[in-house]
């Protein structure tokens, strides 16, 4: 058998084995057809607790506490800081975004909010009533 | 004097009347019909200065798409409903019309230049009027703060106490803010952004 034919023998053998494999039902990750749409998954509601959230381990930035779907964050505008402002958090009875926010990359004191800081969502995230995707047992910062 | 004169008299008067009323009808009718036809949202879409700024950016918003699919188009915010007040709205657009054909804001970049003027118009306008065209829809009488979130209820009432009005607090929600908008200086009760030189 010269190199050729053996090759072409080989890649027969392959498609083959190939074919053998397409006939066994493919079931996606999610449990669904390969061909089906995935199913539309539960809605869940953005959890609004009145006091914020326990932070689970030491430094993390807090979580968002309730809807955020109708504030923008742009270049132009932040909608965060309606509230979360050092002009308006009293007012408003929200928390004030803290010191730190306000400092440049080596420590100075701004006038405004640290355009390193600018995006909340970055950091700040809101949490959904959905309960976590995968059974675990973390348990967070007693 | 006979008798048949005074009764073709007053027939006359009879028909001057059913005339009268009739083109009355006609007239007032036709006007209407036309000034109600320039108080839909299809004709103010028609405008490429409102279709391609503000049009588009009230389509991401409560306003235009939500889960009861009640819908508030550019009138049922911008012009009143009752007749008086719609009327000298309607004498105070021919300002808009003399802007639209001298170009002062036909793209993008001019609209978004005179963003923050036309904004604040529209804001000292609702601030004057007791935030009226909110309020066809949404009534402090028919809310129940009850089934309101805590915050909102307590600022509802807050905002109730205090005398503060709708826009105080609702700026930007179916238009994009002017970027000049800040909101440290927007504290409701105490708002730089109602007077003409802020």
């Amino acid at each position: 058998m010269n190199k050729p034919i053996a090759t072409l023998t080989l890649c027969l053998a392959a498609l083959a084995a190939a074919g053998s494999v397409q006939a066994v039902d493919l079931v996606s990750e999610r449990g669904s057809a390969i061909e089906a749409p995935s199913p539309v998954p539960a809605k869940h509601m953005v959890e609004t607790v009145p006091g914020g959230f326990q932070r689970s381990y030491k430094e993390q930035p807090p979580m968002i506490p309730h809807d955020i779907e109708k504030y923008e964050i742009s270049i132009r505008n932040n909608g965060c800081l309606k509230c979360h402002s050092d002009a308006t958090y009293q007012q408003e009875k929200a928390k004030r975004t803290p010191d730190s926010h306000y400092l440049d990359r080596d420590g100075n004191k701004l006038p405004h909010l640290s355009s390193l800081r600018y995006f909340c969502t970055q950091c700040h995230a809101v949490q959904l009533s959905g309960g976590p995707l995968v059974e675990n047992t973390f348990q967070g910062r007693k | 004097m006979s008798e048949q004169q005074t009764r073709r008299g007053g027939g006359k008067t009879l028909v001057l009347l059913a005339v009268g009323v009739v083109a009355g009808i006609v007239l007032w009718g036709g006007f209407n019909t036309a000034m109600e036809a320039t108080n839909t949202e299809t004709f103010c879409v028609s405008c490429h200065e409102m279709e391609a700024n503000v049009y588009q950016e009230l389509q991401n918003t409560i306003h235009y798409t939500n889960r009861t699919g009640v819908r508030a188009t550019c009138p049922d915010c911008h012009v009143p409903k009752d007749w008086v007040h719609k009327f000298a709205r309607k004498v105070q657009a021919t300002n808009e019309l003399f802007h639209h054909f001298r170009g002062t804001v036909d793209t993008p970049e001019k609209f978004d230049a005179k963003r923050f003027e036309l904004a604040q118009n529209v804001w000292r306008t609702m601030k004057n009027t007791d935030s009226r065209e909110c309020r066809n829809c949404h009534d402090y009488e028919s809310m129940n703060f009850a089934k309101q979130q805590s915050r909102s209820q307590q600022r509802h009432e807050d905002a109730e106490r205090q005398g503060l009005t709708c826009i105080d607090c609702h700026k930007g929600i179916a238009h994009r803010l002017p970027v000049q908008y800040d909101p440290e200086k927007d504290i409701p009760g105490a708002s730089v952004f109602y007077s003409k030189t802020p």
